[in-house]
């Protein structure tokens, strides 16, 4: 599905920092990988190369086959829009839209009429039980439940890939059981996951961990 | 999804933005508010002067050369002898139309001759001047027909007494019915009223017309008047001459000849010359100094209207840099985001320019009525003010959009 080969990703803000040297990584379909690593060590930098937020400054991304260097923005945000859903540790909700108005923003950069982001919405929002909290703005939630209107904004669009950093990071363990139990079932009807975590008790229920460490990658062979 | 749509949802959501922050987006608005509020008033005051300009001066038929007699003020003017002993010549004479119509052989010359004598209805003074015209003056000044007939060539050669009284004098008459068909007396002579007319403005009030052979007849050229106890005899054959060209292109022209040959006639400086064409070329010419001075302001104005919508925008780029990352993952590309800002500052110029278009509405009959200037609303104002608003909204808010949509996602997801 996602292919990195042989990518570095080098920030030359100040001395210059090496997020990311030489990472090879296959992400195949209806896989659920784990990415477990220190905090710094480029776990972040590699997942918006994945979702194609960044681009890497030596190697290349593949997406589905394609080299992405070769895809003009407006593709690239296509195709992000489109396949990739996004979940994030801090849910990175626009705080002044309501619930359902951020579940509809991927809908509304596809094109899709009103009526329809409404509908589809509000389908999504019921299926993460906040039907309830459909008009409230993201300050009026708790953190479990706004993680649960990012994760219904994620899958909105239906995407097949979906890129989880730390989704349960900011959440008490009960809260973060019942967004855990949603990445599985998830993956249950075919979705292909990427997930960071820095729990090892979380990071025993991957099929697939990647380690990763001063920006080197680490394939963890598992049972 | 529809073009309306997507354009009234950018609208909307532009709106909403500007909404949640009132008191500033409105602060940011004032530049432009009282930009668009002031060039609407200049151009509704410009139009006003304009228009009165064109009624005032247009009135006196812009294909007219008008020479007036003056009764010069110097008192040692050479005096008549004979049979009007001690009356005084002065203004156009015979001669002088003679010569311009050998001049202008394919033009219409006309005369008048003011007469000074009383007009009564029954016994009531109209108190209006009297003059005798030739008919044609009728068709060299461009007058409304209210009621009836204007002199013609008959009533002038047959020396009809016949009176054309304008709307002003009319009204003076206190006849059941209206003044036309009523009879006048003039030095114990009587005329019927055929006809009421409109004069255009700027050519005086009450007035009363008699054929200029029928005056000339009855009452002669020499004018008794009252002068301060003393009676004074003047004679003026021909009070006016008019000189109708068809050519607009040759009356500057033509009026320089008429001057000149005048000059030579007349010692005494006993004669006045308009030129309605050149008069309104010279309000013209004041009126492009105005209208310039107004292009320089509204620039001015809208300059720094734009400015204040730029510095606005660029602080709401700053503060919504988190959002942008996020709508970035979601999907937008550079361009959708370039959109979203560019369409926010629209918005807010576009409502910068209808709060400065009803700034100017209110703001032109206040000055009207301070200035006694008249101010005249044109739609297309309206429409060019709109249109300047929402120009500064694009030119000013290019900056900031493209800022926004530059940003690196990423960069933007992690700013704290
Ligand atoms: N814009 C940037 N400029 C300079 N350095 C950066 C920038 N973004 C990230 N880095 C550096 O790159 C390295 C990797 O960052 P990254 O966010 O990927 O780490 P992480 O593994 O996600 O950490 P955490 O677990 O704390 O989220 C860090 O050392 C970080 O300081
Ligand atoms: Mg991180």
């Amino acid at each position: 599905m996602i292919k990195l080969l042989d990518v570095t990703k080098t920030y030359f803000l100040g001395t210059g920092v090496r997020a990311l040297q030489n990472a090879t990584l296959t992400i195949s379909r209806n896989e659920y990988v784990g990415i477990l690593g220190p905090s710094g060590s480029g776990k972040s930098t590699l997942l918006y190369l994945l979702g194609l937020l960044d681009t890497p400054t030596q190697g290349q991304v593949l997406f589905e086959g394609r080299d992405t260097a070769l895809l003009t923005d407006t593709e690239l945000s296509a195709l992000r829009g489109r396949s990739i859903g996004f979940v994030f540790q801090t849910y990175h909700l626009v705080s002044h839209l309501s619930v359902r108005e951020n579940v509809e923003l991927p809908l509304y950069y596809q094109g899709l009429e009103p009526w329809e982001r409404h509908d589809r919405a509000r389908a999504q929002i019921e299926k993460v039980n906040l039907a309830h909290r459909m008009k409230h703005l993201p300050a009026e939630l708790s953190g479990g439940e706004r993680q649960r209107v990012a994760i219904a904004r994620a899958l909105v669009t239906e995407p097949k890939l979906i890129l989880a950093d730390e989704p349960t990071g900011n959440l008490d363990s009960k809260n973060g059981a019942e967004i855990l139990a949603i990445f599985e079932q998830l993956h249950g009807q075919g979705k292909t996951i990427v997930m960071i975590t820095h729990d090892l008790a979380i990071a025993r229920r991957f099929p697939r961990i990647v380690r990763i460490s001063d920006g080197v990658l680490h394939e963890e062979a598992l049972a | 999804m529809s073009r309306i749509i997507w354009i009234y949802e950018l609208a909307r959501e532009g709106a909403r933005n500007l909404l949640r922050h009132k008191v500033r987006s409105f602060l940011s608005l004032l530049g432009i508010v009282i930009g668009v509020g002031s060039v609407i008033a200049m151009m509704a005051i410009g139009e006003g002067a304009q228009q009165k300009v064109l009624k005032d001066i247009g009135g006196l038929g812009l294909h007219n050369i008008i020479v007036d007699s003056e009764k010069p003020s110097a008192a040692n003017v050479p005096r008549e002898s004979g049979d009007n002993q001690g009356a005084f010549r002065y203004g156009l004479t015979p001669r002088d139309v003679e010569q311009v119509k050998f001049l202008f052989p394919s033009t219409t010359i006309l005369v008048g001759h003011l007469v000074k004598k009383q007009i009564y209805y029954q016994s009531t003074r109209l108190d209006v001047a009297l003059l005798g015209v030739d008919p044609e003056y009728f068709n060299v000044f461009p007058v409304d027909v209210q009621e009836g007939y204007v002199l013609t060539e008959v009533d002038n050669r047959d020396r009809h007494r016949v009176a054309v009284i304008t709307e002003e004098a009319a009204m003076r008459i206190p006849a059941i019915g209206g003044a036309l068909g009523k009879t006048i007396r003039i030095g114990g002579k009587y005329f019927q009223v055929i006809g009421v007319i409109r004069m255009p403005s700027g050519e005086g009030m009450g007035r009363v017309f008699l054929p200029y052979n029928t005056a000339k007849e009855l009452f002669g050229t020499i004018t008794a008047e009252d002068e301060a106890g003393t009676s004074e005899y003047s004679i003026n054959e021909i009070g006016r001459m008019v000189i109708h060209l068809k050519d607009e292109n040759m009356i500057p022209e033509a009026a320089a000849v008429v001057e000149r040959l005048l000059k030579k006639n007349h010692e005494m400086n006993d004669f006045t010359i308009t030129v309605p064409l050149a008069k309104l070329r010279l309000k013209q010419q004041t009126q492009r100094t105005f209208d310039l001075v107004l292009i320089v302001i509204a620039a001015i104005s809208l300059v720094i209207g734009g400015i204040g919508i730029m510095n606005i925008m660029l602080a709401i780029v700053m503060e919504r840099i988190e959002e942008i990352g996020i709508r970035r993952a979601l999907g937008a590309s550079r361009r959708d985001i370039l959109l979203q800002f560019l369409s926010e500052t629209v918005v807010l110029s576009t409502g910068g320019g209808i709060l400065g278009c009803l700034l100017g509405m209110v703001a032109v009959p206040l000055l009207s009525r301070l200035t006694e200037w008249p101010g005249v609303f044109t739609p297309s104002s309206i429409i060019i003010a709109l249109m300047f608003s929402w120009l500064v909204g694009v030119v000013f808010g290019i900056a900031p959009a493209i800022q926004a949509a530059k940003m690196n996602p990423v960069d933007c997801l992690r700013y704290e």
